[in-house]
């Protein structure tokens, strides 16, 4: 339904996106994850037609968004980071008007709006200007407008920024019954739990890379069952090097300020691990250890943390 | 259609939140009602009310009468003496003039005859216009009598009644006619050749003159209006952008231009709203005819969105929403002053009225009151609907790329 291919993007010498592709298809939810500033909202602005990619091509069922903007926008539905509604207008008027953009007139519109304002949960609330709606409620009703027209390929980026509990809860809820309904879901966050509750797949992206991708089990058994441990201090890096030399420990990043170590039971043999550390000479200030999950994969994967 | 779904959404949007737009509106359109009204209503003119007590009830005191109403800023009201006192004692009236019995008759005979004006204490001006009326004619009689004093001996001569209406007007017309005949040789062909050192008319021939001042500056007080509201319309794009709206716009299959050319059919609407309003309220304050709103409103929303183009460009130039209010109250003041809003073009000086006539808003503002005027300029009109559509193929395609690039980052 949705295939990125080779997908580039530059600014200037900047290059925000670079070789990215994936594929989308009908009833699956893939997840874009990356810290702020990895590209997530670029590789969106390219599908949605937004922003003129740089290279490589994407195409929206049978249509390229170049070549064939209106068509492969017609089976679009974006959901903006940011606000993007009519706060002096009602939740229904703001539903109508955007559906009306999508083409659908009359009786049909007002049902998909209907349709939309109940699944949202502001069908009560549906004459009240959106300026006197809460935050969850008006992040609710940005999304309704996105699919509005009953999309086939939903972009949702950071739908839940800032988002009560109850509301975020809610709107993912709203996102697997729209995957179930059929529709190819590209989903971009910076929360891991959500990509891991939410996702069939999952792609890492930073600095404009995608740096891997699969299903949650795929990449939690890419890890190999490994821990990562975490400790920042002061290192020599050559000497922990020598220290760990021979041993089944992983050194995924050593440097002056930082070292990050992976191995399967790290945290059984944390004691062990540290006096090795401090053979080396080593002033420790801080340590942590993580299980294996997407954010360690990610920090396996870049040394940095998701939030960073 | 896409365009007018995009149109009904802002005219929705300002329904909703019309306080902003009502004020840039409101204050040109009361600023210009206040001058219409200051300057007089009933088209903008003077009324003089001048009581007369007419004693001589003659044909020649009744062709005084005549003089005074063909002035068209005096009424005249027949009165008896005492009347007329009592009526300028309690503040009705102007001005009271006495014919005496024998008026015409002595004026006939060249001999001394007086007439009374009994002014009004409680008004500065126009008892000023009447006798300063009063004078000029008393010199043109004297003059008369001076130039053809046999002619009003033979008009005397013929009249048996003095009462009779009727002998006095046969016996001018006949003499009158011998009159003509006799200065006919003089003046036909002209033996004088006359130079017209008159000053020049207003620029582009413009609307009758420049009398009334109300009539004159109220046309350009609603062009202001439209300004402004153009401005707070332009003001829009921004906003958009900040509601990020236009980005979700612009990933609907529509794309840019339907939403462009949307918030242009909005400006034109809303325009044609201004115009009824501005345009009505002249109408019953200048007695002008119902067909100035049928001709006027239509060439007023053209102006709405003329002068959203103009404004859009810098709008999409500027840099911030800030910016761009700097940047379209720069070129939108000097434009208002040049081109007729803050001054009539009668009131300027010619170099400064011939610069403010070839501005956009200057020259649509021309064509404005010829419609008011009840001239109708097929040319000048298809003119301007040809110059806003070129202006659009222009503004439109330009103002788009500049969004897109704003929005994409």
């Amino acid at each position: 339904m949705l295939a990125v291919h080779s997908l580039r993007k530059t600014f200037g010498d900047l290059v925000a996106v670079d070789n990215v592709s994936f594929a989308v298809e009908p009833g699956q939810i893939f997840g874009l994850l990356g810290p702020n500033g990895a590209g997530k909202s670029t590789t969106i602005g390219c599908i949605s037609g937004l922003l003129a990619p740089s290279g490589g091509s994407v195409r929206i069922g049978d249509h390229d968004v170049v070549r064939e903007a209106v068509a492969a926008k017609r089976l679009l539905g974006v959901v903006p980071q940011e606000l993007a509604i009519y706060e002096d207008l009602d939740a229904r008027s703001n539903l109508r008007f955007w559906g009306a953009c999508y083409g659908l007139r009359g009786a049909d519109l007002d049902r998909r709006a209907d349709a939309v304002l109940e699944r949202i949960g502001l069908a009560d609330r549906a004459r009240e200007r959106v300026a006197q709606f809460s935050g969850g409620m008006k992040r609710r009703l940005n999304v309704g407008c996105g699919l509005v027209h009953g999309p086939r390929v939903l972009l949702l980026d950071e739908p839940t920024a800032g988002v009560d509990p109850q509301s975020r809860a809610r709107l993912l809820d709203l996102v697997r019954e729209l995957a179930r309904e059929g529709a190819a879901v590209v989903y971009t966050t910076h929360y891991m739990e959500e990509a891991e509750a939410l996702c069939d797949r999952i792609a890492i992206v930073d600095h404009g890379r995608m740096l891997t991708s699969g299903t949650l089990d795929e990449l939690r058994s890419a890890q190999h069952g490994r821990e990562l441990v975490r400790m920042t201090g002061r290192f020599d890096p050559a000497a922990v090097r020598q220290a760990f030399a021979g041993s089944d420990v992983e050194l995924v990043q050593c440097d002056a300020g930082l070292l990050m170590l992976a191995q399967r039971g790290a945290s059984g043999r944390l004691a062990e691990l540290l006096a090795c550390v401090q053979r080396s000479g080593a002033e420790l200030r801080d340590t942590v250890v993580k299980q294996p999950n997407l954010e360690s994969l990610f920090l396996e994967l870049t040394g940095r943390e998701l939030r960073e | 259609m896409n365009a007018w779904l995009f149109a009904r959404k802002d005219l929705d949007r300002l329904r909703r939140a019309p306080m902003g737009l009502l004020i840039w509106a409101c204050i040109p359109l009361l600023i210009g009602a206040m001058v219409a009204l200051a300057t007089g209503r009933a088209g903008g003119r003077m009324q003089v009310q001048l009581l007369i007590a007419d004693q001589d009830d003659s044909f020649g005191s009744r062709m005084l009468v005549a003089a005074f109403e063909q002035s068209g800023i005096v009424r005249t009201e027949a009165v008896t003496k005492d009347a007329g006192r009592q009526r300028i004692a309690a503040d009705d009236g102007s001005a009271l003039l006495v014919v005496p019995a024998g008026f015409a008759s002595a004026v006939l005979r060249r001999e001394p005859t007086e007439l009374q004006l009994l002014t009004n204490p409680a008004q500065r001006i126009n008892p000023g216009i009447v006798e300063e009326f009063l004078r000029v004619l008393g010199d043109a009689v004297f003059a008369a009598q001076r130039l053809i004093g046999p002619e009003f001996e033979r008009i005397r001569a013929e009249v048996r009644n003095e009462d009779s209406g009727e002998q006095w007007a046969l016996a001018s017309a006949r003499i009158g006619n011998e009159l003509a005949e006799r200065v006919r040789s003089f003046v036909d062909p002209l033996r004088i050749e006359l130079v017209d050192r008159s000053a020049p008319k207003a620029p582009d021939g413009d609307a009758g003159g420049g009398g009334d001042f109300g009539l004159r500056f109220w046309p350009g007080m609603l062009l202001m209006a439209l300004f402004f509201v153009g401005q707070g319309l332009c003001e829009d794009l921004w906003e958009e952008r900040r509601l990020c709206t236009l980005r979700r716009a612009l990933s609907s299959p529509g794309g840019v231009r339907p939403w462009l050319l949307g918030k242009l059919l909005c400006a034109a609407v809303v325009a044609a709203l201004v115009g009824v309003v501005g345009l009505g309220g002249g109408v019953l304050m200048f007695d002008l005819p119902l067909r100035t709103l049928l001709v006027g409103v239509p060439w007023v929303a053209l102006v709405g969105a003329v002068l959203l183009l103009l404004l859009w460009p810098l709008a999409c130039l500027a840099s911030s929403a800030r910016a761009a209010n700097v940047l379209t109250s720069a070129v939108m003041f000097p434009l208002l002053m040049l081109g007729g809003s803050f001054f009539p073009f009668e009131a300027m000086p010619r170099w400064m009225a011939g610069i403010g006539t070839v501005t956009p808003n200057g020259w649509l503002l021309l064509r404005l009151r010829a419609l008011i005027d009840g001239r109708f300029e097929p040319l000048q009109l298809a003119l301007g609907i040809g110059g806003t559509l070129l202006l659009a193929l222009v503004v439109v395609p330009f103002c788009s790329r500049r969004l897109v690039r704003g929005v994409g980052g």
